[in-house]
């Protein structure tokens, strides 16, 4: 199987900073698949081990920034849990780089851009093609 | 029979020329899917062949665009016809636009975990409220006053909260308005004493907004005042109690050029009652008894249909461009400096006690710059150009020079301002100034300040010694806009910056129905683009505002009794205090839950469930299959 | 009726039970116990002298882990009618299962054959072991998957909370008779299976999650959970508190869990 990179986007922010980017046309990896969630907050580690499970090489968790949760604490939550998580997954002996939280605005495409690739690089070892 | 139906919309050749449709239709297909497609779903024939092609299914997928676009016009059409259930892929915006060597099997891929979705998905109830005719308006500047002006006019009740004592934002500080030197108070000042007589418009002055919630159309909103210790139902501002205290400058008062509401605000630092002696001169003197020394905090809860945000802009704080001197140079000033000596109204102001003989104007100070803004202001260059014609018209002897990058000069009539500032000798310089400094070059320079730049046109650097420096800083969201943004539920983008749903066609909207924006607080923007800004969003707030009734979507977190243990794990969870322990063990509020999914991924038993349960896993497994 | 006992990878105790409990009498009528390594016949030509189901049951307590432990319990489900899975070890790899290291470790009996009857617990509660001897007589099968949390068994006093740090187990928490997890000390009852009357927070103990996850993936459920109830200042302290992750939510179904196959997984393609 080519490689996976999961990406849950919370439809506030992370979701609208995809197609901020998507309108820039900036291109993400083939392996990228984004699916929307309604706050980062709602992305529970059992889907994180549900994606790793089944193959996914990692997952990212998009959320809205810092102190901007549309849902008050939502993106706190999820980066509680991501952090709880890391230490299990390390604990496990599995790298904890294998999640990773994103924290950006819904006009911050370019930066969710280069956070995803520079995630997808770690991941898979590749460089970027040109 | 085919029950499900995946429509793909071309959408033009943006999907259809990217992603090869035929493909994705022939690996999608399957006994129970029919796959459809059309060159234009959200034009009119596109929006009819949806409705025609999706009798009698149980379920329907449009893959198109992102769901801001047309996804509320697709679900009212199918939900229309009985339908619930229906999902969108935005394949345009995840794959066409984005896949860097396959968008076809990336667009295939999400079409499939959609489908496993849809499988599972109910669209949420539906509640058809009657709007409250009734408007908050966040901020009283030029946008703010502009709109609950409009919207006043159109029969609205509108409660206008501004945050300092008195209204105008920053228009009351501009003294002659680009591009025609206007006068701005004559323009702006009519305005502001329309608000004043204006029905239906009550004024909360030194307010802000702490809390927000309930659904569009019915929103209440919590204000916090602060105490002004002068009543605005009883004075009539005569202006009396300034000229009897004792206190230089006086403790009471209206420190603004055109204060509105006329009626003067205590300042409790300086006030001699509140440093706990017995002076009540202001008091004493007052006709209409309108001193209340006992005035304190307070909180009001307001129902509104809608919120009109307003908050403008600030300049950027100049004092964080080190090399530029500011607050640490004197006579290095900024423009609004200059602006507000301008419309104090006094001949000679301060900064100009000995006349300048040469002012340098630093455009861009901070803009365009990585370490500072990296975007450009747009009007800062008009009004930079403007100023420095006044301050030639002052002091007709003066060299002026504008060290500028671009000049960007809007309007058609910017271009002749400009004519007319070379005219008068004002001179143009390219190129960025590299510092300001206090130490002269040559020993007769004594006491002036030196200006390092490069002249890019004629390539060769220069030094300047000058009597004043006139910073242009740009623009960045007012102070608060953040929290507000929090508060609001809205998304700063990179700036800070409100973001409009959509920048071209919607820019009053935002991405939360029933909540827009007006004028500088979604983007740097001169008075007249503000209160166009103004108007669009109060015609879109007395639209939406007016409708005899509105669908609002509520979706709500549900509990099943069997598998909850009661550990009550989520009442504290629940940012909205939407979940409360019962008899039977919790209840859900639906007034207060807002479906976030917190309380659900965070039940431990799976007692909680929103929508379908584990519909994300099912898209999950399908979109890794 | 014959029947045979094994017992793979544990400790003994569910072996222990068979002979503290009163056992549905029915049962005990013309029961004969053909081959019970720890109390009458060890020899394995017993079992492979039986003809194919000649056996109405065997019950299995432990953990597989090696080959021979393997064997024999294929060679059970060869002979016996009817198997029943007795012990967190043979249900969910129990304790033994946290012996995982580097992708290999005991495994459930229920991943080695199928069976027809399960019975949670380290050990098993009295009522359910004769409950399920009794639904492994009346030939169903038993698995108990329509139970709740423990916590709807829980005696301890229930009201929202937050956690801010975590506590060791013990002292006031404890006597206070409060739920284990509002007073900040794991306790993993809302994610196991309900069953066991929640003898062990009835006593002043957390649940440790002996009687099985309630749902799949339920140490990161637990894990949501308490990262959902903890207070966002105090969250780094509540990190470093956490000593023991695996330990904390996977104490008795980490054979279970699909992230060791994908520890396996990794060091598989690293041997490649």
């Amino acid at each position: 199987m080519k490689p996976v990179l999961i990406g849950f986007l919370c439809e506030w922010c992370a979701a609208r900073a995809l197609e901020n980017m998507a309108h820039k046309r900036l291109k993400l990896p083939d392996g990228f698949l984004p699916l929307r969630v309604r706050c980062s907050g709602a992305v529970e580690p059992a889907l994180l081990t549900e994606a790793l499970r089944r193959g996914a090489l990692g997952v990212l968790v998009g959320g809205c920034p810092r102190g901007h949760c549309h849902y008050r604490e939502g993106n706190t939550r999820a980066e509680i849990r991501l952090k709880v998580y890391r230490k299990l997954l390390a604990a496990l002996g599995l790298s904890p780089d294998r999640v990773r939280g994103v924290w950006v605005g819904s006009g911050e495409g370019e930066r969710l851009h280069r956070e995803i690739w520079q995630f997808w690089k770690e991941l898979t070892g590749e460089d970027r093609p040109l | 029979m085919k029950d499900w139906r995946v429509f793909l919309c071309e959408c033009g050749g943006n999907i259809g020329e990217v992603v090869d449709l035929s493909r994705l239709a022939r690996e999608l297909k399957g006994k129970e899917l029919e796959i459809l497609r059309h060159p234009f779903l959200c034009s009119p024939e596109g929006q009819d062949f949806l409705v025609r092609k999706s009798r009698r299914a149980k379920g329907v997928l449009v893959a198109a665009c992102a769901p801001d676009l047309h996804e509320e016009t697709f679900r009212r059409l199918l939900r229309a016809q009985g339908l619930e259930r229906f999902r969108l892929v935005p394949i345009r915006e995840e794959a066409a636009w984005t896949a860097l060597s396959d968008p076809t099997a990336k667009a295939l891929r999400l079409i499939r975990a959609g489908l496993a979705a849809l499988k599972e998905t109910r669209s949420p109830p539906a509640i058809t409220l009657r709007p409250r005719p009734a408007l908050l308006v966040i901020g009283g500047g030029a946008a703010g006053i502009t709109a609950a002006l409009k919207a006043s006019e159109a029969g609205l009740t509108v409660y206008l909260l501004e945050r300092e004592p008195f209204l105008g934002g920053k228009a009351l500080y501009l003294d002659r308005l680009y591009p025609r030197l206007e006068c701005a108070s004559c323009v702006f000042s009519p305005r502001l004493s329309a608000l004043a007589r204006a029905e239906r418009v009550e004024i909360f002055t030194r307010a802000r907004l702490v809390r927000l919630s309930g659904l569009p159309g019915d929103f209440e909103a919590e204000i916090e005042s602060q105490p002004r210790y002068v009543r605005l139902d009883r004075c009539h501002g005569c202006g009396r109690c300034l000229s009897v205290c004792p206190v230089e400058p006086p403790a009471i008062g209206w420190p603004v050029p055109h204060p509105v509401p006329k009626v003067p605000v205590i300042n409790p630092f300086r006030c001699l009652r509140f440093k706990g002696q017995s002076c009540r001169k202001c008091e004493k003197v007052c006709p209409r008894g309108a001193i209340d020394f006992e005035d304190t905090w307070g909180r009001r809860t307001l129902r509104v249909g809608g919120v009109i945000v307003a908050t403008g802009f600030r300049p950027y704080a100049a004092e964080k461009i080190f090399h530029y001197g500011y607050g640490r140079l004197p006579r290095v000033i900024t423009l609004f400096d200059l602006e507000k000596a301008f419309s104090s109204g006094e001949k000679k102001p301060e900064i100009f006690k000995s006349p300048p003989e040469r002012v340098t104007f630093v455009h861009c100070a901070g803009s365009r710059d990585r370490r500072h803004l990296p975007y450009c202001s747009e009007i800062c260059c008009g009004l930079a150009v403007k100023a420095s014609l006044r301050l030639k018209e002052l002091y007709p002897r003066a060299e002026i020079y504008h060290f500028y990058q671009d000049l960007r000069l809007k309007d058609p009539e910017g271009e002749g301002l400009y004519h007319r500032a070379r005219a008068m000798g004002i001179r143009f310089l390219r190129g960025r100034v590299a510092e300001v400094s206090e130490v002269p070059w040559s020993p007769e320079d004594e006491g002036r300040l030196l200006v390092l730049a490069e002249d890019t046109l004629l390539r060769r650097k220069m030094r300047l010694a000058v009597d004043l420096v006139v910073l242009v800083p740009g623009f960045v969201p007012e102070l608060g806009a953040g929290e507000l943004a929090s508060l609001l539920g809205l998304c700063p983008g990179e700036a800070g910056f409100f973001e409009p749903r959509e920048n071209k066609v919607d820019p009053a909207g935002t991405v939360r129905r029933g909540i827009w924006l007006a004028g500088a607080c979604s983007g740097p923007r001169d008075l007249s683009e503000t209160v166009a800004s103004a108007e669009a969003a109060a015609l879109e707030a007395v639209t939406f505002l007016s409708r005899p009734e509105i669908l609002v979507e509520q979706s709500r977190v549900e509990w099943q009794e069997t598998r909850c243990g009661r550990c009550y794990l989520c009442v504290e969870v629940c940012p909205f205090k939407a979940l409360v322990p019962a008899e039977e063990g919790l209840r859900v509020l639906p007034e207060l839950c807002s479906a976030c999914g917190l309380c659900v991924s965070a039940c431990p038993s799976g007692a909680l469930f929103l929508e379908a349960p584990e519909a994300v896993f099912f898209q999950l497994r399908a979109v890794l299959g | 009726m014959k029947i045979a006992l094994y017992n793979a990878l544990s400790c003994g105790g569910c072996d222990l039970i068979f002979f503290l409990e009163d056992l549905p009498g029915s049962f005990l009528e013309d029961l004969e116990i053909v081959f019970w390594p720890e109390v009458c016949d060890h020899r394995e030509e017993v079992l492979r002298n039986l003809p194919e189901k000649g056996l109405e049951a065997a019950l299995i307590c432990g953990a597989i882990r090696t080959r021979d432990q393997e064997k024999r319990v294929l060679l059970l489900r060869n002979k016996a009618r009817r198997l029943a899975a007795v012990g967190s070890c043979a249900l969910y790899g129990g304790i033994p299962g946290l012996l995982w290291e580097k992708g290999e470790g005991p495994r459930p009996v229920t991943e080695v054959v199928s069976c027809e009857v399960a019975v949670p617990g380290c050990p098993p509660e009295p009522k359910t072991l004769r409950e399920a001897l009794e639904a492994l007589l009346r030939e169903e099968d038993s698995g108990g998957k329509d139970r709740g949390p423990v916590c709807e068994e829980c005696p301890r006093t229930r009201r929202p909370f937050r956690i801010g740090r975590l506590k060791k187990w013990g002292g006031e928490e404890v006597l206070s008779g409060d739920c284990f997890l509002a007073r900040g000390i794991i306790c993993s009852g809302p994610v196991t299976r309900g069953g066991c009357g929640a003898v062990c927070p009835g006593a002043g103990y957390p649940c440790g999650g002996c009687y099985g996850p309630l749902e799949d993936l339920a140490g990161e459920r637990l894990l949501s959970a308490l990262a959902s109830g903890v207070l966002p200042a105090r969250a780094d302290e509540f990190l470093e508190g956490l000593v023991d992750p695996v330990g904390t939510f996977f104490r008795f179904f980490l054979a279970r869990s699909p992230l060791l196959r994908l520890r396996k997984r990794r060091d598989e393609e690293d041997t490649a």
